[in-house]
């Protein structure tokens, strides 16, 4: 399976990410890694095995929905997910299982949340491409 | 893309973009800078955002943005918008991420020179008594009905608890409590993420600083709210924490498809709405006012911290400890607030994102000894550079919904700021200054540095030439504890 592609987007005050993959099941896994690395964050012990089923309006709330889950699962309980297999996907519904930890430090930056703004999701000959704010 | 001649020019500090510059705009777009900070504002997308703002439903009178604008996300930091009810909208995007991040002014009893030999051993106390930085919980983990009474009652809780007193609720915007708030509506993800939060200061650009007061512009002002040259200050800046980052997330994604319902059509989904009139819009109106009332129970808590490091502090040296609330007011909020828009008389709700409520003397709302002279408006800095007090005056009843500005507002991106510096050098360079500095990150602190913002001097000056607020005081920072 091809890499990810991940590019930091700069903006005044908050942070983006611009994320490419080969198919759009990996994009949703290029991007929660990319959320990571915005994060400054690594999983540590005890290992976890998780599931997260999403449904939402369209695929770029499917992918708003999928990293606000991630924001959530690292604000409350410190999850950090390294492996993530996409076990099914629509552009409406996800489901995901996932392996990970407790975070190994506290992140680096604090993500609030995953805005709207400039939202995009493409598909093309090259691949899948997203690019998403987050506010910190 | 804008440009500088898109613009009318109204006077020197007041900019307007008209409505014939885009076919959706209802109403104009109006700027407060001068010919410097309209630059700056033309570096980013701030002011298409407003323009953009100009277009939602109900909006009235313009969309504004201050000095301190900068680009948001959908709506600008910096910006105001006011929609007349009943069916003018409610937009979750336009009130911000962080419901009620806001300010709140503590004043000692200290002069600075008193104060100077223990500031390092305040800063210690500060930084281990208030935490803040990514991850750092409080000392509150409040139950499901602890929880629920907070999101209620706000800072009415806190005297409840015995951290807060009746002055400190006089001393705070709506006394701490904004009315209608329904429990019910906040998701339990969003009570998870607020749960072990409260009296903490998070990350970003929050911050604890302790000031000095280097110039009164206003005495009768500054006598009202207690505040006098060398006096030792305390500057507490944050919001309602995860809690309301997830009430935002929660009603952006929940009027995702209700705008085709009400037969909205948006430049920007970051600026989604819902009707007020609406289950929706009501839903999160009530919603809001629970972060917001998290948020002044949070400033409430760690007023209460700070107090303590105080006590801590100088007790046993015969100083005086106490720390009275001079005023707390919000930076990211929605109001519904009665104003005079061409004449007519017009409730609306006024979308205040990183812009301070700044009403007039004589206003109701505004605590009785403050009443002669006008609210009290807080504009942090940035660490190394000033803070201001202000006050509210008619000129921002006439021509901003009673609003102004809120801070000094960012000009350069956090990965710009990291470039330039280090947050070791950072430090060292404060340090130097005689600024003492506690942070959790020192990637963090440098992706704060002073120079990412604009010169606050310029700002304030702009809003009280502009005749929308009136400077009273100018702190400059002793210490600082950062996120």
């Amino acid at each position: 399976m091809q890499t990810c592609v991940y590019e930091e987007l700069g903006h005044t005050a908050e942070v983006g990410m611009r994320v490419g993959a080969p198919n759009a099941e990996q994009l949703f896994v290029c991007a929660a890694q990319g959320l990571y690395t915005l994060a400054g964050v690594a999983a540590g012990e005890p290992r976890l095995q998780e599931r997260i089923m999403l449904e939402s309006f369209d695929i770029e709330s499917l992918l708003v929905d999928w990293l606000s889950e991630l924001v959530y699962r690292l604000d409350t309980v410190g999850h950090v997910y390294e492996q993530i297999s996409i076990e099914s996907w629509t552009p409406t519904r996800l489901t995901a299982h996932l392996t990970g930890g407790v975070a190994a430090a506290p992140p680096q930056r604090a993500i609030k949340a995953v805005t709207y703004h400039g939202l995009r999701v493409t598909a093309g000959e090259q691949g899948w491409e997203a690019e998403v704010y987050f506010d910190i | 893309m804008l440009q500088k001649s898109d613009f009318r020019r109204i006077n020197d500090y007041l900019w307007e973009i008209p409505v014939s510059y885009r076919s959706d705009m209802r109403v104009p777009a109006r700027v407060y800078v001068d010919e410097v900070l309209l630059e700056d504002a033309l570096g980013d997308k701030s002011l298409e955002q407003l323009v953009n703002a100009a277009t939602l439903p109900g909006v009235v009178g313009a969309t504004i943005a201050m000095p301190d604008v900068h680009q948001g996300y959908g709506f600008p930091v910096g910006g105001v918008a006011a929609t007349a009810l009943p069916d003018g909208i409610i937009s979750p995007g336009a009130i911000g991420y962080d419901i009620n991040c806001g300010v709140r002014l503590l004043a000692s009893a200290l002069d600075v020179d008193e104060a100077r030999p223990y500031l390092d051993h305040l800063a210690d106390a500060l930084y281990r008594n208030c935490p803040s930085g990514v991850g750092r919980g409080g000392r509150y983990r409040l139950t499901t009905r602890e929880l629920t009474a907070v999101l209620r009652d706000g800072a009415r809780w806190c005297r409840q608890q015995g951290i807060a007193s009746d002055e400190d609720l006089l001393h705070t915007e709506e006394q701490g409590c904004m009315p209608n708030a329904d429990p019910e509506l906040v998701s339990a993800q969003a009570r998870e993420r607020g749960r072990e939060q409260l009296g903490t200061l998070g990350s970003g650009n929050h911050f604890l600083e302790v000031d000095r007061i280097t110039a009164i512009a206003d005495a009768e002002a500054a006598a009202a709210y207690g505040l006098r040259l060398n006096q030792v200050v305390v500057l507490i800046h944050c919001g309602s924490r995860g809690l309301g980052h997830q009430v935002c997330t929660d009603y952006v994604r929940e009027f995702q498809p209700v705008i085709k319902r009400y037969g909205i059509t948006l430049p920007d989904r970051e600026l989604v709405c819902a009707p007020l009139s609406s289950p929706e819009g009501q839903r999160y109106l009530a919603a809001m006012h629970c972060a917001a009332n998290f948020a002044f129970a949070n400033r409430q808590a760690l007023a209460h911290q700070v107090r303590e490091s105080f006590e801590q502090v100088f007790r046993r040296s015969g100083l005086p400890t106490e720390l009275r609330q001079v005023y707390d007011v919000a930076h990211n909020i929605g109001k519904i607030e009665t104003h005079t828009v061409a004449g007519q008389t017009l409730q609306v709700c006024v979308h205040r994102k990183g812009a301070t409520r700044a009403f007039a003397p004589g206003s109701e709302q505004i605590p009785p000894d403050y009443r002669a002279v006008g609210q009290p408006v807080l504009v942090p800095g940035s660490m190394g550079t000033a803070s201001y007090v202000l006050a509210g005056t008619a000129g921002a009843m006439e021509q901003t919904f009673g609003s102004t500005c809120h801070g000094a507002g960012r000009v350069l991106s956090r990965t710009a700021a990291k470039k330039q510096i280090h947050g070791d050098q950072l430090r060292q360079q404060l340090n130097a200054r005689g600024i003492h500095v506690r942070a959790g990150s020192l990637s963090g602190l440098a992706e704060e540095a002073p120079f990412a913002y604009k010169r606050v001097e310029r700002v304030v000056e702009v809003v009280e030439r502009a005749g929308i607020a009136r400077i009273v005081a100018r702190l400059e920072p002793l210490l600082v504890v950062k996120g």
